[in-house]
């Protein structure tokens, strides 16, 4: 098995994995509405960090000199926190980064900056290790929103193997005005904060984050939580729509279950975007696999959807809930709006369960899942 | 020279009938293509359900895709963003047109990494410019050899393939590993 010994969430609802994992199980959130962003026409909403709390962390905690991005400076920050906190040695042979993003420093291109290595997405892994002195080749998981969690299993393969020993994972992803054009042209934006699983949901909210974990191979023992196991499957259906028997993500739902007493599953954290097809693909997935009166929930009302960044950040809320004998509700969910009868958690609720499952899905057809487990 | 015209003409000449190819990219098309010819030259048939795919890129990662997208943004009076072109900014897409082309319902995923002329180097590979084709147990460069060995963990077989985009010219290669356990 696989422990995460540490962690770190950077996103408006605070800097450390604890603040956000408080401000969430008080209720708020990131998101909030704009009139108008990046010279787009028409109200938006987002979750979106504060250019001066980027500045005033990294300045605080990284403080290195140096021509940074925002997305660069939030990783950065991310990053060292979280190996801080674990107390390794980061630069050393027994530690192999991961990056996570989906589409990294594009928003140069907004600015008009064609021509910079920044753009290519494997730099900004190379700048995170090579910030910290590591010399092991970096690598960088780009699978579109499932890449958090990609990354989160490519690195736990690694770790089981006993190729590395410590696997640093971040994921990040910020907004600009290429993605958020991309998104509204796939008229998947929803311009009110979200609603996941409702009846009235009608698009999902975009958000920033950065998000690290640092995994150890370990014996499964002590009091923290532990990955068991995860899967990608591909739905071989569409690039741009998910199937709709939820074949990738059943697949995945499935492999990862095997040998698993479903009365032990704490709750299911989804992806729960709040669009009509993912939300509902996924209530096929949960209800084939029987699943029905197992807790759902999601945290995009509480973040938005924080692409590269969500399977790592959502992980690590659903670690600290399950810690903290909790399944956090659903923000912005009311009424069940999907075809299947699945048990969404509308509140907060109590629990003595040990196993999670964080599911995500993903352009491209591809979906994973991964089953974590605490140990008390 | 992987330009369009090269492109179109391998489709045509392999006589391949699937019309969705002409929606694609050129970088999908390039790579669509490699597979195309690398799973058309086995003896035997792989099998869907447990199939993977995964493909590995240089830097650029979509970026060639990247920069038509911003083209149609850029301008606010000129605002005319098109979904088919963005779906193609994520470079796991090609990934994803293989898997619906072929039925590939293992695991599916995209690395960028940075030293793709390694890849080729330390393969006999299928390069679509050079039109040779590689079957092999051999596990190329050992990143990506521990990444197509994981996956062999979970699939029956892996279609790996990677693009190298400099400048005007694409180069696509793609194999087929089998788990022999």
């Amino acid at each position: 098995m696989v422990t995460i010994i540490s962690d770190n969430i950077i996103s408006p609802l605070g800097t450390t994995s604890e603040d956000n994992y408080l401000n969430v199980k008080a209720g708020c959130t990131g998101i909030r509405t704009y009139d108008s962003l990046f010279g787009i026409d028409g109200k938006i909403s987002c979750s979106k960090i504060d250019d001066a709390l980027i500045d005033s962390e990294f300045g605080a905690v990284v403080g290195a000199d140096g021509n940074y991005t925002r997305l660069e400076k939030l990783a950065l920050i991310s990053t060292t926190k979280a190996t801080r906190n674990a107390g390794i040695d980061a630069s050393g042979f027994n530690v192999k980064f991961y990056l996570s993003t989906t589409k990294g420093n594009v928003g140069l291109l907004d600015e008009g900056v064609t021509d910079s290595n920044k753009l290519y997405l494997h730099n900004t892994a190379r700048l995170i290790s090579s910030h910290f002195g590591n010399k092991v080749w970096p690598l960088t998981i780009s699978n579109a929103c499932i890449s958090g969690v990609n990354a989160i299993i490519s690195a736990s393969r690694e770790l089981e193997a006993g190729r590395i020993d410590y696997a640093v994972v971040t994921g990040v992803d910020v907004l600009s005005k290429f993605i958020l054009s991309g998104f509204s042209c796939l008229k998947s934006l929803s311009s009110k904060p979200c609603r996941p699983f409702d009846i009235d949901r009608n698009g999902l909210n975009l958000g920033e984050a950065a998000a690290t974990v640092v995994l150890r191979k370990s014996n499964g023992e002590g009091h923290n939580v532990h990955f068991v196991k995860g899967a990608i499957r591909n739905d071989a259906y569409h690039i741009s729509s998910p199937s709709r028997t939820a074949e990738g993500s059943f697949n995945a739902l499935n492999d990862v279950l095997q040998g698993i007493d479903k009365d032990q599953i704490a709750f299911v954290n989804a992806h729960g975007t709040a669009t009509f097809f993912n939300d509902e693909m996924e209530s096929v997935a949960i209800d084939r696999m029987g699943l029905n009166n197992t807790p759902i929930n999601a945290f995009k009302g509480y973040f938005g959807h924080t692409l590269g960044a969500a399977g790592v950040l959502e992980t690590i809320v659903s670690k600290y809930s399950i810690l903290d004998n909790a399944v956090i509700k659903t923000l912005g969910y009311q009424t069940l709006g999907v075809s299947r009868k699945i048990n969404v958690a509308a509140e907060t609720a109590g629990t003595d369960k040990p196993y999670f499952v964080k599911l995500i899905s993903g352009f491209g057809g591809v979906n994973a899942a991964a089953l974590f487990k605490k140990e008390v | 020279m992987a330009d369009n015209n090269f492109l179109a003409a391998i489709y045509r000449e392999r006589c391949i009938n699937y019309p969705k190819f002409h929606k694609m990219d050129k970088i999908s098309k390039a790579g669509f293509l490699a597979v195309e010819l690398a799973i058309s030259a086995l003896p035997k048939t792989l099998d869907k359900e447990t199939t993977g795919v995964v493909f590995f890129s240089d830097n650029n990662g979509s970026l060639p895709t990247d920069y038509i997208f911003e083209e149609t943004i850029k301008d606010t009076d000129n605002f005319f963003p098109s979904p088919s072109i963005f779906v193609y900014t994520l470079p796991n897409i090609l990934v994803g047109e293989i898997c619906i082309r072929h039925g590939f319902k293992g695991e599916s995923s995209y690395y960028a990494i940075d030293d793709i002329p390694a890849l080729y180097k330390s393969t006999s590979p299928f390069v679509l410019n050079e039109r040779a084709f590689s079957y092999s147990d051999v596990l190329p460069e050992e990143t990506v050899g521990n990444i197509v060995n994981d996956m062999l963990h979970e699939c029956s077989s892996v279609v790996c393939g990677s693009w190298l985009f400099d400048d005007d010219k694409i180069t696509a290669w793609a194999a087929v590993f089998e788990n022999f356990k």
